[in-house]
Parts: C-alpha cells; sequence; structure tokens
C-alpha cells in the first residue's frame, strides 16, 4: 500500500494506492502522522486508487479529521468506491467528513 | 351553567323523594278537602241536633206552662164557687196547686174592697213547701199590688197573661213566673185577678238535665230577651250565660236563619272557645225564647281527632315510604357500585390479558423456522384473573436465549411486573450470553423498588446451535424435564431391522436457587451440559403441575412426567399439542385458578454436507493478514460471490481475526488462529478459533455510530463490522478454545 502526500496551495493532498488493511495500517500511520496536526490546512485524501479499508484504516482517518477540525480546517475525501463507501455509510463516517 | 346542572341532578336524584312528595301533597289535598266536607256535614248534623233538642225542650217548657195553664183555666170555677167566704178562697187555691207538679203556688189578688171585712187590699195565696201546703195572705200597705203592671194590665185588658220572671220573697222564695187570668164572681162582677206561680227552679231542673255536647247549655228568656232561665253556676259562669243573652239581644250582632228555617243562628268567639247559638221562639203565649249553645271544639272533636290521627298516620307512611326509598335509593348505589366495580375488575382483567399476550413471542416463533436445528414451541393458557406466567425465546449470534417464569400475585400487578420481565429478559439477552449474568441483573432490578415483595420464579437457558451446549440457571422454578430420543435396534424374524423408539424422560440436573426478587445480592451460579441430537428440553410453570380436575385432585408431576414419556414424540409442535390435549381432558369443565404456560425446545441439528471446507491457521501477528485476504479470495471465487459481498466477508473476517490476534493471548505470547470457512448450499461459516484466554468479542460494546468524531473512541469498530456485515456471530467456549462463528445466509 502507497501513501503520498503532497503539499499545494495550502492543502495537503494523501493519495492512497492499493488496500489499507490492518497490516499497512501501521506504516500509514507513521506515514500520516505529522498531518495530524495540520495547522489549519486542509486535507484532501484522494481514494480513487484505494480498494480496501479495514476499521485500522478508518482510525486513521478519525485522528486526521480530529486535529483538523481542532485547527480549523477540514478533510476532504475525493473518489471513494462504492464498497468502501458504504461502510462509510454502516459506520457513520459518511456524516463526519466531506466527500467530492 | 354550574349551578343549573347542580339543579338538574339533585331533581335527578331526588325523583323519587319528588313523586311521594307530590303523592303526599295529592293526599292531604284529598283529606282536607274531605275533611272540610265532613265539617259541613257535621255542621248540618250539628243544627239538626240543636233544633231538636230547642224543639224537646220547648216541649218540655211549653208542656210545664200549658200545664200550669190549664189548671187555672180549668179550675177557676172553683175559685169562683167559693167566693163567698174568704177562707174557703184559701182551700180552693190549696186544691188548685195539688193538682200538677209544675205549680208552685197560687194566689188570688182581690180587687179593693172585694172583702169590706179584710179591708181594702186581700191577696190570699198557698204555695207547696215540701209536702205540706202553706196559706198566706201577703197584701199589706206595703205591698200594693194594684200598682202591680201585672194586676193592672189583666185588670184593664180582662186577658190572660204570663208575668215576667220574679223572686217571690212574699211567697215562695224563689224565681217564679205567674199566668195569671181575671177572677170573675158569679154575679160577673170582676173579683180579682186569680194567678199560678211556675216556679223556675223547677223548669231549670227539667231543661238543664240532659246537654246534647258536654258543654253545651240551654237558656229561656222573655220576648224582650229578659233571662228566666240560665244553667246553674256550676256548669256555666253567670258571665258566660250573659254573654251570650247580649249577643241574642245585640241587633248589629250578625245572625243568619238555619237551614231549616226553624231557629236562628250565632256563630260567636267567647274566650278563644268559637261557638255557636241557636234560638227559637215558642210558639204561642208566652212567646218565649229558647237558645241552645254548643262549642265548635265539642261538636267537631270526633272529626279533629280523626284529622289528627289520619295525619299521623300519613306521617308514618310517608316517613315509612321515605325510609323505603332511601334504603332502596342506597341498596341500587350499591348496587351500581358493585356492577361498576366488575366491570372494572373485568375490563383490568382484560388489560392484563392483553398485556401478557402483546408480549408473547409469537412473530419469533415464526423466525424459528428459518432455523432448522431447533424447534421451539411454546403455549401459554392464561386463567381467568391473569396470573403473570412469562416465556420467552429469540436467537441471536448462533444461539437460542430462552426463558420460562412465573410471577407472584395475580391481575394487573402480575402482568405488569411480567411485562417488565420479558423487556429486561429481552434487553440484558440481546448483549449478555452468560444465564447466570442475566439471571442476576433481573434479580437485582427485581429487587429495587420493590414494595410489594413480588418475586418471580425464572429458567433461562442458552443453547449454542452448533454445537448443543446448553448453559443454563435456574432461579426458583419447576425443574424442566430432559427427554433423550434414544433409538434402538430390534431384529425382526424375517431380518429387518426396526427402530423402535425409546425415550429417556429426566429431570435435567439444575439446582433450585431462588427466585428472584428476593435478596439482591444473591448469587447465582450457571450450569451446563451438552443436549445430545434430537434431544427435547420441557419446561413448564406451576399451574401445569398444579391443575385440578373436577374433583379436586392435582395433575401432579408424576402426572405430566408419564404423559410427556408416554407422548411418543420430541418434536415441539407435537409435543405441545398432545400435552395440551391431555390436561385438559384432565381438568375438564374444571375452572383454571393460575396461567398454565409450557415452553418446549427440541434440539435438531443435521448433519452437515458442506460444498466447502477449507482452513487456514495463522499466528496472533497482524502482518499475517494479508495471508488472510489470499484465503479469503480463494474461496468467495470458488462460490462465485460478487465484488461487493466479498468485499464485506474479506472485511468482517479481517476485523474478526485482528481481533483475535491483539486480544485472545497475553502480549508477548505467540499463539495460533485457526480460520474454517465451511458452506452447506446454504451458509457460509468462517469458524475462528483460538486457544488464548477466553475472551468474547461479542460481549464488548458496540460502536456509537451517532457519535461525533470528536466522541468518537478509538476502538469498537471492528466488531462492529463484522456485526453488521456478516449474519450472525457466535462466541463459544468450547473445550478451552474460543470459538467465534460469522456466518453470512446464501440469499440467492
Amino acid at each position: 500500500m502507497k501513501t503520498t502526500i503532497e503539499q499545494k496551495d495550502g492543502q495537503y493532498l494523501v493519495t492512497f494506492d492499493g488496500e489499507l488493511d490492518t497490516a499497512a495500517a501501521t506504516e500509514v500511520e507513521k506515514t500520516l502522522q505529522p498531518l495530524y496536526n495540520s495547522n489549519g490546512q486542509d486535507v484532501i485524501i484522494d481514494c480513487s486508487k484505494l480498494d480496501y479499508i479495514a476499521s485500522s484504516g478508518l482510525r486513521i482517518l478519525i485522528s486526521l479529521l480530529k486535529g483538523a477540525k481542532a485547527g480549523g480546517s477540514k478533510v476532504v475525501i475525493k473518489n471513494m468506491n462504492e464498497d468502501i463507501k458504504s461502510v462509510f455509510k454502516l459506520t457513520g463516517f459518511i456524516n463526519l467528513f466531506d466527500f467530492e | 351553567m354550574k349551578l343549573l346542572d347542580k339543579f338538574r341532578q339533585f331533581i335527578r336524584h331526588r325523583t323519587s323523594l319528588l313523586i311521594i312528595i307530590t303523592a303526599a301533597l295529592l293526599l292531604e289535598l284529598l283529606s282536607a278537602s274531605q275533611y272540610y266536607f265532613t265539617r259541613v256535614m257535621v255542621g248540618e248534623q250539628l243544627e239538626k241536633r240543636a233544633e231538636s233538642e230547642l224543639t224537646m225542650k220547648a216541649i218540655l217548657i211549653k208542656s210545664n206552662i200549658n200545664s200550669a195553664e190549664d189548671i187555672l183555666k180549668n179550675h177557676i170555677w172553683d175559685l169562683r164557687e167559693n167566693l163567698h167566704q174568704p177562707d174557703s178562697v184559701f182551700e180552693a187555691l190549696g186544691r188548685i196547686i195539688v193538682l200538677s207538679r209544675s205549680v208552685h203556688g197560687a194566689i188570688v189578688s182581690f180587687t179593693p174592697n172585694y172583702y169590706p171585712t179584710k179591708g181594702r187590699l186581700f191577696e190570699p195565696y198557698t204555695m207547696k213547701d215540701g209536702d205540706s201546703i202553706v196559706k198566706k195572705q201577703i197584701a199589706s200597705p206595703t205591698f200594693d199590688y194594684t200598682k202591680n203592671s201585672f194586676y193592672k194590665k189583666i185588670t184593664t185588658t180582662n186577658e190572660t197573661f204570663w208575668s215576667k220572671p220574679f223572686k217571690d220573697e212574699l211567697g215562695a222564695q224563689t224565681m217564679v213566673v205567674s199566668y195569671g187570668m181575671p177572677l170573675y164572681d158569679k154575679t160577673n162582677v170582676m173579683a180579682g185577678v186569680a194567678a199560678v206561680d211556675v216556679s223556675l227552679d223547677w223548669l231549670s231542673d227539667t231543661i238543664d238535665s240532659r246537654h246534647i255536647y258536654p258543654s253545651s247549655f240551654v237558656l229561656l228568656l222573655t220576648k224582650d230577651g229578659k233571662p228566666i232561665l240560665t244553667p246553674s253556676e256550676k256548669r256555666v259562669s253567670k258571665n258566660t250565660a250573659m254573654s251570650i243573652i247580649n249577643l241574642i239581644n245585640d241587633s248589629t250582632v250578625t245572625r243568619h236563619e238555619s237551614g231549616s228555617g226553624r231557629s236562628k243562628v250565632i256563630h260567636f268567639s267567647n274566650k278563644d272557645r268559637k261557638g255557636t247559638v241557636f234560638y227559637a221562639n215558642l210558639r204561642g203565649e208566652p212567646k218565649w225564647q229558647i237558645a241552645v249553645v254548643c262549642y265548635d271544639d265539642e261538636v267537631y272533636a270526633s272529626l279533629t281527632q280523626l284529622r289528627l290521627v289520619f295525619l299521623l298516620l300519613m306521617l308514618l307512611a310517608f316517613g315509612i315510604l321515605l325510609y323505603m326509598i332511601s334504603r332502596f335509593a342506597r341498596n341500587e348505589k350499591k348496587l351500581q357500585i358493585k356492577t361498576m366495580e366488575e366491570e372494572r375488575i373485568t375490563g383490568e382483567l382484560r388489560i392484563a390479558n392483553d398485556i401478557q399476550q402483546a408480549l408473547l413471542p409469537v412473530e419469533e416463533e415464526e423466525a424459528f423456522s428459518g432455523f432448522d436445528n431447533v424447534g421451539v414451541e411454546g403455549k401459554l393458557i392464561p386463567a381467568k384473573e391473569v396470573g403473570g406466567d412469562l416465556y420467552n425465546a429469540f436467537i441471536r449470534d448462533g444461539k437460542l436465549f430462552f426463558c420460562i417464569g412465573d410471577v407472584s400475585g395475580k391481575g394487573i400487578p402480575a402482568a405488569i411486573i411480567m411485562a417488565i420481565t420479558q423487556t429486561l429478559f429481552r434487553n440484558i439477552a440481546s448483549r449478555e450470553n452468560n444465564p447466570a449474568t442475566i439471571m442476576t441483573q433481573l434479580n437485582e432490578a427485581a429487587c429495587r423498588n420493590n414494595k410489594t415483595n413480588v418475586f418471580i420464579t425464572m429458567f433461562i437457558g442458552v443453547l449454542d446451535l452448533p454445537t448443543g451446549h446448553l448453559r443454563y440457571c435456574n432461579a426458583g422454578h419447576e425443574i424442566p424435564m430432559l427427554i433423550r430420543h434414544s433409538a434402538s435396534v430390534a431384529e425382526q424374524g424375517s431380518g429387518h431391522k426396526e427402530a423402535a423408539h425409546q425415550y429417556q424422560c429426566s429431570l435435567l440436573d439444575a439446582k433450585p436457587n431462588l427466585p428472584i426478587g428476593l435478596f439482591s445480592d444473591f448469587s447465582y451460579e450457571m450450569q451446563k451440559m451438552v443436549m445430545s441430537p434430537g434431544s427435547t428440553l420441557f419446561l413448564y410453570t406451576d399451574g401445569l403441575t398444579e391443575a385440578r380436575d373436577k374433583q379436586g385432585k392435582l395433575l401432579g408431576s408424576e402426572r405430566l412426567f408419564q404423559m410427556i414419556a408416554q407422548s411418543g414424540t420430541t418434536i415441539a409442535l407435537q409435543l405441545v399439542e398432545m400435552v395440551t390435549r391431555q390436561v385438559e381432558k384432565f381438568t375438564a369443565d374444571a375452572e383454571q385458578s393460575d396461567d398454565l404456560t409450557l415452553l418446549v425446545i427440541s434440539y435438531t441439528p443435521k448433519e452437515e454436507q458442506y460444498v466447502l471446507d477449507e482452513e487456514l491457521t495463522l499466528h496472533n501477528d497482524v502482518k499475517e493478514v494479508e495471508e488472510l485476504s489470499t484465503f479469503i479470495k480463494q474461496v468467495t471465487e470458488r462460490l462465485n460471490i460478487g465484488k461487493s459481498l466479498a468485499f464485506n466477508l474479506r472485511l468482517a473476517l479481517e476485523e474478526a481475526v485482528v481481533n483475535v490476534m491483539e486480544y485472545a493471548y497475553p502480549v508477548g505470547t505467540a499463539g495460533d488462529v485457526n480460520i474454517r470457512a465451511t458452506f452447506n448450499g446454504q451458509r457460509l461459516n468462517f469458524i475462528i478459533t483460538d486457544t488464548g484466554i477466553s475472551f468474547n468479542p461479542t460481549e464488548a460494546s458496540a460502536a456509537n455510530t451517532s457519535l461525533s468524531a470528536e466522541e468518537r473512541p478509538v476502538g469498537g469498530l471492528g466488531i462492529f463490522l463484522v456485526r453488521e456485515l456478516m449474519d450472525t456471530i457466535n462466541y463459544e467456549r468450547i473445550d478451552g478454545k474460543n470459538v467465534l462463528t460469522l456466518s453470512k445466509n446464501n440469499e440467492n
């Protein structure tokens, strides 16, 4: 699972490529740790290449969201596939994040 | 408005009273008019009596007078014959007075100087004195009778004359009345006036002898209204007599003719005593007046008495009627209250029944039909007064949770407690697998606020459907019966092997413990056993064993045992129907005093035929999740499962397995996690087994998806996802191993 972070126009752009299962979650967490305190910058997450997410992955997103909200910014999720979207709906995460 | 309503209500309630009052008034009116008519009649009667009295007295008086008159008239010749000598006059007079009792004395008042020898005035007089006769000459210079109006009248008019009454002081010394006539001698020269005296005393005795009413009296008056005879002062005071005489004489006093016209009537009121005077003139000379006085109170005495009696009787009748009415009204009211009370109770019983019925797991029993490895059948026959029995059964996470109970008491209070207990059981059992824990929590709830010391006997069981492991806890309830079906094979002569069905019926090994609701700190312990395939659990309440037949005989547990053992079936529905029929036959028409409940659970697991049966063993290392993903992919491909479903299955399985990896073994310890995938054509199972510490992931609290980001706790999502994505999630501890089974049913 590959995670890339770009900083552009005062935003963080995170791109996931692959499957965010429990095994990959530890790595991803390390990578995204700095963004937990985004200093008021929005975090855009591109999920177009994200095929799978487990609960540990969801936890990482929550941490991102908590950090962003504290700083007054938001987390936007882009291009999520239907299967993952239904998981978001199931867990109520659909109401927590902004989607594009 | 309110006043009007109050008035209307008053009238409505007092209708009977008003009827009575109206009846009483009508009756009073009737009796009053009757009284007045009767009074009028009595009045007429009075008139008749008074007039007859007057007539009678008049006749008496008249006879006396006539007597005296006649005597003088008829015997004046005797005097005439004996005028030659003065002394012979005395004798003649003497002969006259003895002729009648009414004549008291006789006298001749000679014209002046008739007998020259006797001087100018000569008045021979004889009178009766007891038995002897007294002769006197009463003329004297002081007593010149020629100046007397009596003498003058007779001598001048030459007619007979009745004098006014006077006191004969010179003669009789009594009140007398004289009848005089002119006396002619043989040469037709007027010799003087001959007179006879009628003593009034004698007269008064005569007419005073009888009274028509106790106080009534008779008066005799002259034509001018001067009293001749008055009643004795012993009976009537002089004043009273005089007042009546004055009434008669006073022309201003109103009087009227009597009905017959024979007398005159005066109504008077004397010293508050009302009365009537009837008076009339005597016929012929002397034209005296005779009066009779009657007092109203005496005249109408009996009538007044009658009226009083009638009034009292009426009051009494009225009183009795009032009393009867009030008693009736009170009884009506009591009856009304009683009826209302009965209706209320019947209504309450209906409500209690409805409450009980509403909470029985009817829909769930239909849901059980989806599970072919268990048969659940319950029946509750409520008593007329609902008795608080309850039973419940539902399947969660591959386990059958069931309970049966009996609330102490009857009616609505028991129904309410029963309803609460049902709800609580469902509530607690939806997150708690251990029956003892469920029982303990129920007990705590039951002990709280238990002022009326209601207690509930309960039996709770949890049957793991895949394995037949039964965990149970009893709280003072009837120990359930366990029926084991053992088919034995018997050889027949022809070589066919027939299976003879035998049933082993025994009591479940259950501790009695205590009913819940008594001691909040009682320690309930769980017991376990394994139900072999084909075995049946028979649960019931004491309403069944304590059912009585018409003779009052108890059904008893022995008989029940027999019924079950001889039923010939372990199929839940059949067993329930059979036992119910037999119980109904036993009790016949006897009244059911308590709720009657049965719950039968038959365990009928099928031999599983697996289309797919694959296994994978991993270490408790999260990194090995990749292997799991491959495993799942193989399974879903083999079974042609679509992409989305495959995604969900993978996610659920990953979450469950990771959970085990992270918590089953103590930190730092290595351990295995075994994953077995089975598919029997209908259900896809993932069975995750580990040998770690007893850990039930299904008991961890699920995530709350309604919380905001800040509120979300970090954990809890995993199990939540498993629960949501799979149909059932079943945890069981078997032989020191944690066995977690995730199932998904084939919808195609």
